[in-house]
């Protein structure tokens, strides 16, 4: 049996490369990227000539090469022309402006009872509990429950999506296809097509709405945060004889999990504020209330519906800003 | 006993960082490779337990050819080789305990380790091993709030914890102050006579000098010199790296140092508090800026 070096084979390996790179096709095919991709060197290097002698006399001239960032440039300049061709053909005169009515009437419509419907201040104040207690908290247990469910099923997912954990692109590349697949069709047609099967106006396909929404952030930001990760602790379990499993276990998870419950308090903020969704999949609840109320024109009601709305987002905006910044 | 037959080491872009490596490591031996960046040092001590693949040669480990080995077999080879790090590589937002216990990691299957389960037995050897280097008190305190040196001794705890016939050491004293650097190796001796082989890579020729008991000198993946310290002169460390050592290149009488001082550090309190304190108040900036 003929013994093959490792050393012959990579030599082996780059004649192949030399052979295929003196051949007839490769010469014709490749004159066009050979042309751009000189022209490109040419334009990229900048040589700036700096005089180093003491007297300032150029006696000593050095070059230095410094690199021009093209690309940065070819994405200013195309930053620049979508600006200027934004402004051709829209028509910003057909505004109407209406800022004394907007200020005098309708904000603080939505802040005062109404004679006909709230009557009075306590009337507001008790219609605001009662839809906190009702129908707002139906949402919540619903955003809470969806969120739950995808945050859970994204902790795999992620791991599966960073390239740091995962080398294999094989399993890597789809599962983040997929993903991305999720993320880009709208959230109502998933919301449709989730109570198709599940029956539209049920909790359930509101819940898994939810679920799928959350996934979708989550992993997201998840492994981007995760790829930004020292590698140290995992190489270290490898070396005491862990497989790929317990390497991310013990050595990533300890620094992946703050900040996982970080992103889950902010994924079912973005939840309760995105909560029109569920309107889609036919929901009955807050959204529908509140568009009921807008309809019919009952702006006391719309503002004591809106105020533990406001109230909830604004601690759960509190709650995710310390948790990222205590855990850490 | 360990042995390097006609190791040959080429990395993906055709660098060859080995060739033709033949050692003899045997047991109980205090092996210190020095050598210049990018020798080699590393690559071979990374090689033995199979942190890098090699192309060519064998290198058995008390009698196994790790190079052969694939999955579960190589990590149960694995698990008798501890290995310990320049920048100690522990999971910082753990407990010291949990570093520790994560070297019982190649004992277990995914289940367990998923939930923690480690037997008794297991738990007492963890907090042993600790007390061995006189850090039981930091048990339950996260590894980042820990001094470089306790940080060290954290790691080569988690190594004993593994109960290995052999510690690989990459570099272990580069980053710690002299004082510390003494003290850490120190610690060292005192597990290569508990009778574990220990290899390790040297920065200071001094250093290896004084704590190991054989040398080899590496130069371009090559061995050029496999010899007692007291071998090692000018000419030798001319050879290793290629111009012989000024003064002040060298640490200095080392000997003339005070055991009681290189000890134990951890009793300076004034010193090792303020770093940790100042590196939690950076961190919720960082948070900020996201």
């Amino acid at each position: 049996m003929k013994q093959v070096t490792p050393e012959q084979r990579i030599q082996e390996k780059q004649a192949r490369k030399a052979a295929f790179h003196a051949s007839k096709f490769y010469q014709i095919a490749s004159w066009p990227f050979v042309h751009i991709s000189a022209f490109y060197k040419k334009i990229s290097v900048q040589h700036i000539k700096v005089d180093l002698s003491e007297a300032q006399d150029g006696s000593l001239i050095r070059e230095i090469p410094r690199k021009r960032p093209i690309g940065l440039y070819l994405a200013l300049i195309a930053f620049i022309v979508i600006l200027i061709i934004c402004f051709i053909p829209l028509n910003f005169r057909d505004v109407n402006w209406k800022w004394d009515y907007f200020w005098n009437d309708e904000i603080v419509r939505l802040f005062t009872p109404f004679k006909y419907r709230t009557k009075t201040i306590a009337g507001w104040w008790a219609y605001s509990w009662k839809k906190f207690t009702t129908s707002f908290s139906h949402l919540f247990y619903v955003c809470f429950l969806g969120t739950v469910l995808g945050s859970l099923i994204a902790i795999p997912v992620y791991y599966l999506c960073a390239q740091n954990v995962t080398r294999n692109a094989l399993i890597r590349t789809p599962v983040r296809l997929f993903n991305d697949l999720l993320r880009t069709i709208p959230m109502f047609i998933i919301g449709y097509m989730i109570s198709l099967i599940f029956s539209t106006g049920s909790t359930i396909s509101a819940v898994l709405t939810v679920a799928v929404f959350s996934l979708g952030i989550m992993y997201q930001m998840m492994f981007e945060y995760i790829e930004t990760l020292e590698m140290s602790p995992f190489e270290a379990i490898r070396s005491c004889g862990g497989n790929n499993l317990q390497c991310t276990n013990i050595g990533l998870h300890p620094e992946v999990k703050p900040m996982f419950f970080a992103y889950f308090i902010y994924t079912l903020e973005i939840n309760i504020r995105a909560s029109v969704i569920l309107s889609y999949v036919g929901f009955q609840g807050y959204v529908y209330d509140l568009q009921n109320n807008i309809d019919q024109g009952w702006y006391d009601y719309v503002g004591a519906m809106l105020l533990p709305l406001l109230l909830v987002v604004a601690a759960l905006q509190f709650i995710s800003n310390t948790l990222a910044r205590r855990l850490r | 006993m360990i042995e390097l037959k006609h190791v040959d080491k080429i990395y993906p872009n055709g660098y060859k960082a080995l060739s033709d490596i033949n050692l003899t490591v045997k047991d109980g031996e205090f092996v210190s490779i020095i050598g210049l960046s990018g020798a080699g040092k590393s690559t071979l001590i990374r090689c033995i337990n199979r942190m890098h693949d090699i192309q060519a040669g064998q290198i058995l480990v008390d009698g196994v050819d790790i190079s052969r080995l694939h999955g579960k077999a190589l990590r149960a080879e694995r698990r008798n080789i501890g290995m310990i790090f320049q920048s100690f590589n522990l999971i910082k937002r753990a407990s010291v305990y949990k570093n520790v216990l994560a070297g019982r990691v190649g004992y277990h299957n995914t289940f367990e380790t998923l939930f923690g389960i480690y037997s008794k037995k297991e738990r007492l050897l963890a907090l042993q091993s600790l007390d061995k280097f006189g850090i039981l008190d930091k048990a339950y305190v996260r590894a980042d709030q820990l001094s470089g040196g306790q940080q060290q001794r954290v790691a080569l705890a988690r190594a004993l914890t593994q109960e290995p016939k052999l510690i690989l050491a990459d570099e272990p004293v580069a980053s710690l102050d002299p004082v510390t650097t003494l003290s850490v190796m120190n610690d060292f001796t005192r597990i290569n006579k508990m009778g574990i082989t220990i290899i390790a890579n040297m920065h200071h020729v001094d250093l290896a000098k004084k704590f190991s008991t054989r040398i080899i000198g590496v130069r371009a993946g090559q061995i050029v010199f496999d010899g007692k310290p007291e071998d090692v002169t000018d000419e030798v460390t001319k050879l290793i790296y290629g111009r012989s050592l000024n003064n002040n290149e060298k640490l200095g009488n080392i000997d003339d140092t005070p055991e009681a001082l290189s000890e134990d550090i951890g009793k300076a309190p004034t010193l090792e508090k303020a770093p940790a304190k100042a590196s939690n108040k950076a961190a919720p900036k960082k948070a900020l800026k996201k």
